[in-house]
């Protein structure tokens, strides 16, 4: 199973999350502001990093950035979770991410994301 | 032919110099012979009594004969060596002959010669030859008459003194040959010598003297030459024959003369017949020649008198010695004039001068000039004669003859042709010629100045080029008009110039006949009366105006004295108009004074002005107002001035009075109207710019001034309104002040409506204005005079608009702020209670269950609700950009249809479709057209509880319909009007349902931004048909914002 990183500043929306997905058998480590996402993702080996995409002090495009800038980091699988509707796919990618999903979130959707994400 | 043979100088020169050289070679020979002592040189004749030569003799016969050459030579030196050679001889013998006749120093003379020289004695009559010869030799030669004749008989006396020797020696008489008591005789060779040194001399000079005679072509000459050599020959020849036949035995003394006689008559008769035939022959050719001679004479005479000339024949002197009677016309001279008249008095002395300059005579033969001469009238004549100078065979001048034409006709048409000339290049107006196809062949430098051509530039060109379009018309009925002989003059018409200006002209046409009478050429002169023209009309104008014064203002003349009354001494009848008083009635205050009817408010006045203009001796005009007698007031104008005395004192007053009173009314009127016009516009909300043709403004009211934030004061003779004000498009770049609104309106001359234009103000305000122009042109122009701009405030709109735009803005934002925002608790609850239905947090009852799933429901239903809201925004926002593609839309209906299939069958609903083929491809947003459908046939699901779905899709003019029917209950018809807008509620309640009630708002939207119709066919309890149609084209296609 993959080991996965949550980034989230709704800790509500993460604890049921991460309950769903630790059901499917991933392991799961949460991050509650971007600030913290880079170096958890330095100093982890994670197989897929799920990240909100509207957070307080780092927004997720810029740890996207951030991230995507380190070589060894340029093919790491990021899922974004957005509200926004209006902004497409083609959107976040051009930010840094793999995918994205929309809220509210299919939890069918969201695993068979995770899983093409993964490998597996 | 030997009867006209000439005599030949030449073979009697030949003869001359052969004799001498015959002479001097006998000389030289008898010298020889003494000198070598060879017998038969010296005797030459042996026998007889004769010695031979001596060789004193034969020196002096060398030196005669080489003297008797040298005088053929025509060069001085040569005579100067024969005169030197006959001067020797001379004195040598005339030496030896007075030695010999003196017997005196004889001896001792012949001794002093050398050698053999002096050994013989030299015969007397030898030696009174050589002093004859030599001196004859001598003297031969000199120009005097005299001395010539002299030399001539002194030849003529040596000649017969040798032809005694001859005769002596031929016929043997001794004493005829011996001369002299020693016996010397002149030697018989020595003696013919002589005789051809004689006849040497004589022919040396043929043409002159006695040789004159013997070598002339008359007849004497022919005798002289046939006859005496012949006559004398005969005469030797028988004497000699008969002395000789006597001595001889053979016949006697007295037959002798006899035959002698016989033979004698015989060859003299033979000689004179035949002299005789050549003279009679001689004299007919003669008289033949005589007759051809006066012929000729009288043909040339003929010609002569005849002739279409004048002509003169002068003498050597120049004097006229023949003329024809043309001449005696010509010169208006009689025949006593003429004849013997010097040729130089015909001429003025300054002409004669000139022709003697040009040398005339000295050219050759012929000669050509042009001159005057004066006739004995005195009037000058121009002549053209032809001279030919005639010379004799000498080439001495011997006369002349002059053929003389009268060329003072052709002088003054060369002259009248040259005057002609440099009229036609010197005038000012056009002169040009022209063929009777209109090509132009002549062109005068007025033409060049008038039309602007160069004679080069327009020769051969058609006339045409200079007329008009509109005018070309006139060329053909000039053409022949002038072509039948006729003149036109002054036709006043308008050509062009080669800058395309017209310019006024008045063309006088005339024909040119040719010789044959025919008009051949039309001459076209052209005066340039643009000018003219202008100062014409401008006059006309003038006079019209002058006219129209005169007949439209009732003027009155007046004469009155200076005094308060006006007493009038004259008043012309046309008061009465005026006033409706007679004239009569004031003429010396009669009835009434002037000044009574003076309106009395303006008494003062015109009394003050014009005694002060009397007094300052200025002319006056002035207007004031009368009395008429019907009660009303006119207004008059009064123009005058007052005449005075020398003394200084006013004599009378002379002046006109006009009514005016219509023109006053129309002044007030105007006036009035321009008040009025000028309190609206002052007064109006609206802002009123009135601008000249540069652009300037002449006026504006109040409101304008307000509006732009300029004083009228201020904008007042500025070009508006670039100095103060900065202006903004609507999209908010600056304007381009060369489409603003004045200026348009003043170059294009059309009005513009409703320019929106924000203007930064000079206070810092924003101030939105909508601008009208107004062209103001004259009649007949189409460039504007003037432009009225008026402005509108719009200011407060605009602002509204602003406000709106921000509000949906704001809505819009919002709307997508709180849907987010929404979306991540609805999230955490849909996720939280998915868990715990799917009892991972532990088993749950039936009860629990069911309530988890009615949570579950309406989760999903609370998510659709976000997104209809903010989907529905969007589209009212305006920011859903649509993509156009051509799509089938048969295909979109069947794929829609079947991803229903599942829903309608768990419901027992059938779902039909009924396509119509062949439906063109139609331009639409297919994900959106998609949700449009879908939305109705959910709706249609939702509200039909069996039954079936029925969708349709057929052409419908230039749209293609597509229809969703139901068979459900229905809509009332009171509510058809509320289903297409937002959170509508139909009166059945069917939220129940669990729509958003926003789905039809959000196709409505969707349908209209397809430029397509959305509606609703219901019959309620039976069922309902929404449809919606797409257009077949759309006006963009791709992507724009609906």
């Amino acid at each position: 199973m993959a080991k996965i990183l949550m980034v989230d500043d709704d800790q509500d929306l993460m604890i049921v999350l991460q309950s769903r997905l630790e059901m499917s058998g991933h392991e799961i480590e949460t991050c509650s502001n971007g600030g913290d996402a880079y170096d958890k993702i330095t100093d982890n080996d994670f197989d897929l990093v799920i990240m909100d995409y509207f957070m307080p002090s780092l927004k997720g495009d810029e740890v996207c950035q951030n991230v995507r800038e380190n070589p060894k980091y340029k093919s790491l699988p990021i899922l974004i979770i957005t509200g926004f509707l209006d902004r497409d796919v083609a959107f976040f990618k051009g930010k840094g991410a793999t995918d994205v999903i929309y809220k509210p979130i299919d939890k069918d959707e969201l695993i068979e994301k995770i899983n093409t994400l993964v490998g597996t | 032919m030997f009867l006209h043979r000439p005599a030949r100088h030449s073979i009697y020169r030949t003869l001359s110099i052969g004799l001498a050289l015959l002479a001097a070679l006998g000389g030289l020979s008898a010298l020889c012979g003494h000198v070598f002592g060879v017998e038969p040189l010296r005797v030459v004749f042996p026998g007889g009594r004769s010695s031979g030569v001596g060789p004193l003799s034969a020196l002096g016969l060398v030196l005669l004969g080489v003297g008797s050459a040298a005088l053929y030579g025509e060069s001085l030196a040569l005579r100067w060596i024969g005169r030197l050679c006959g001067g020797i001889v001379a004195s040598v013998a005339l030496l030896v002959l007075q030695a010999q006749l003196t017997g005196l120093g004889d001896d001792t003379f012949r001794e002093l010669l050398p050698g053999p020289l002096g050994a013989r004695r030299t015969p007397v009559n030898a030696l009174l030859n050589f002093a004859l010869l030599g001196s004859a030799i001598c003297l031969i030669d000199f120009p005097r008459r005299e001395i010539k004749r002299l030399g001539g008989s002194a030849i003529a006396t040596a000649a017969w003194i040798s032809l005694l020797s001859v005769v002596g020696y031929m016929y043997g008489v001794q004493p005829m040959v011996a001369s002299g008591a020693d016996g010397a005789v002149m030697a018989v060779n020595e003696a013919v010598l002589f005789f051809a040194v004689c006849v040497s001399a004589v022919f040396s000079r043929p043409e002159r003297g006695f040789m004159k005679l013997f070598t002339s072509d008359s007849a004497a000459g022919l005798v002289m030459r046939r006859l005496l050599p012949t006559a004398l020959g005969v005469q030797f020849l028988m004497a000699y024959l008969q002395a000789r036949g006597e001595e001889a035995g053979i016949f006697g003394r007295e037959i002798g003369p006899a035959v002698l006689t016989l033979g004698n008559v015989a060859a003299l008769f033979v000689l004179i017949l035949w002299c005789a035939w050549v003279l009679f022959r001689i004299e007919q050719d003669r008289k033949k020649t005589e007759s051809d001679l006066l012929l000729a004479e009288q043909k040339y005479r003929t010609i002569f008198d005849n002739s279409a000339a004048a002509i003169t024949v002068c003498d050597g002197q120049e004097r006229i010695i023949s003329w024809n009677r043309f001449a005696e016309d010509l010169f208006g001279m009689s025949k006593e004039d003429l004849y013997l008249r010097p040729v130089s008095s015909l001429y003025s002395e300054e002409e004669w001068r000139r022709i003697r300059s040009q040398n005339v005579r000295e050219k050759g033969m012929q000669h050509h000039l042009e001159t005057r001469i004066q006739r004995k009238n005195g009037q000058a004549l121009d002549i053209d004669i032809s001279i030919t100078v005639l010379k004799d065979a000498q080439g001495q001048i011997t006369g002349s003859i002059g053929i003389i034409r009268d060329i003072t006709d052709r002088k003054k048409v060369e002259a009248e042709q040259s005057r002609l000339a440099a009229i036609v290049g010197a005038s000012h107006d056009a002169i040009l010629t022209i063929d009777l196809k209109g090509t132009i062949l002549t062109w005068n430098a007025g033409a060049q100045r008038i039309y602007q051509y160069t004679e080069r530039e327009i020769a051969g060109q058609s006339v045409m080029l200079l007329i008009p379009p509109e005018r070309r018309v006139e060329l053909p009925s000039i053409i022949e008009r002038a072509s039948a002989g006729e003149e036109i003059s002054q036709f006043e018409t308008v050509r062009v110039r080669k800058d395309g200006q017209p310019i006024h002209v008045s063309l006088s046409i005339s024909p040119v006949r040719g010789i044959d009478g025919t008009v051949h050429t039309i001459a076209v002169i052209a005066r340039d009366i643009t000018d003219r023209k202008l100062v014409e009309r401008a006059l006309m104008e003038n006079e019209r105006q002058f006219k129209s014064l005169v007949s439209n203002i009732p003027g009155v003349l007046y004469r009155c004295r200076c005094d308060p009354y006006w007493t009038m001494e004259y008043l012309s009848p046309a008061i009465e108009r005026l006033c409706g008083y007679q004239a009569s009635d004031f003429i010396g205050n009669g009835v009434r004074a002037y000044s009574s009817i003076i309106h009395p408010d303006d008494a003062d006045m015109v009394d003050g002005f014009i005694l002060k203009a009397v007094r300052t001796r200025q002319p006056y005009s002035i207007e004031y107002r009368i009395l008429h007698r019907d009660g009303g007031v006119r207004w008059v104008y009064e123009k005058g001035r007052a005449s005075y005395r020398e003394d200084g004192e006013v004599l009378y007053r002379d002046g006109a009075i006009m009514d005016v009173s219509e023109r006053r009314a129309a002044q007030e009127a105007l006036l009035e109207s321009e008040e009025r016009y000028r309190s609206v516009i002052t007064t109006m909300a609206e802002g009123v710019v009135l601008l000249n043709a540069d652009g300037q403004v002449q006026a504006a009211n109040a409101s304008a001034a307000q509006i732009l934030g300029v004083a009228i004061e201020r904008m007042v003779g500025e070009r508006f309104p670039e100095s103060s004000i900065r202006a903004f498009e609507e999209d908010g770049t600056a304007l381009d002040w060369a489409t603003f609104p004045t200026r348009l309106t003043l170059e294009e001359g059309r009005p513009v409506l409703n320019r929106i234009l924000r203007l930064a103000r000079e206070d810092g305000n924003d101030q939105w204005v909508s601008i009208n122009t107004q062209p103001i042109q004259r009649p007949g122009q189409t460039q504007a005079s003037a432009v009225v701009m008026s402005l509108h405030d719009i200011t407060q709109r605009k602002l509204a608009e602003q406000r709106m735009a921000e509000a949906v803005e704001m809505k819009s934002e919002f709307t997508s702020i709180v849907s987010h925002e929404l979306r991540t608790p609805l999230s955490v609850i849909k996720e939280a209670v998915a868990i715990v239905a799917e009892g991972m947090a532990g088993p749950l009852n039936k009860q629990q269950s069911d309530f988890l799933s009615t949570a579950k429901r309406n989760i999903d239903r609370l998510a659709r609700l976000i997104n209809d809201v903010l989907d529905f925004q969007k589209l009212e926002a305006m920011k859903i950009k649509f993509r156009f593609e051509k799509n089938d839309l048969n295909e979109l209906v069947r794929e829609v249809a079947a991803g229903f299939e599942l829903t309608t069958k768990a419901k027992g609903l059938t779902i039909e479709t009924r396509l119509h083929a062949g439906l063109e491809q139609l331009s639409f947003d297919r994900d959106r057209i998609t949700q449009v459908l879908s939305n109705l046939i959910n709706n249609a699901v939702k509200f039909t509880e069996k039954g079936r779905i029925l969708l349709e899709t057929r052409p419908e003019g230039r749209a293609v319909r597509v229809c969703v029917q139901d068979e459900g209950g229905g809509i009332k018809t009171e509510d058809l009007n509320k289903l297409f807008k937002s959170f509508s509620q139909l009166s059945n309640g069917s939220r129940k349902t669990g729509g958003t009630g926003l789905g039809l708002a959000i196709s409505k939207k969707i349908v209209d931004a397809h430029r397509g119709e959305i509606g609703v066919i219901s019959d309620y309890g039976r069922g309902s048909t929404f449809y919606f149609t797409l257009p077949l084209e759309q006006a963009v296609e791709g992507a724009h914002v609906a």
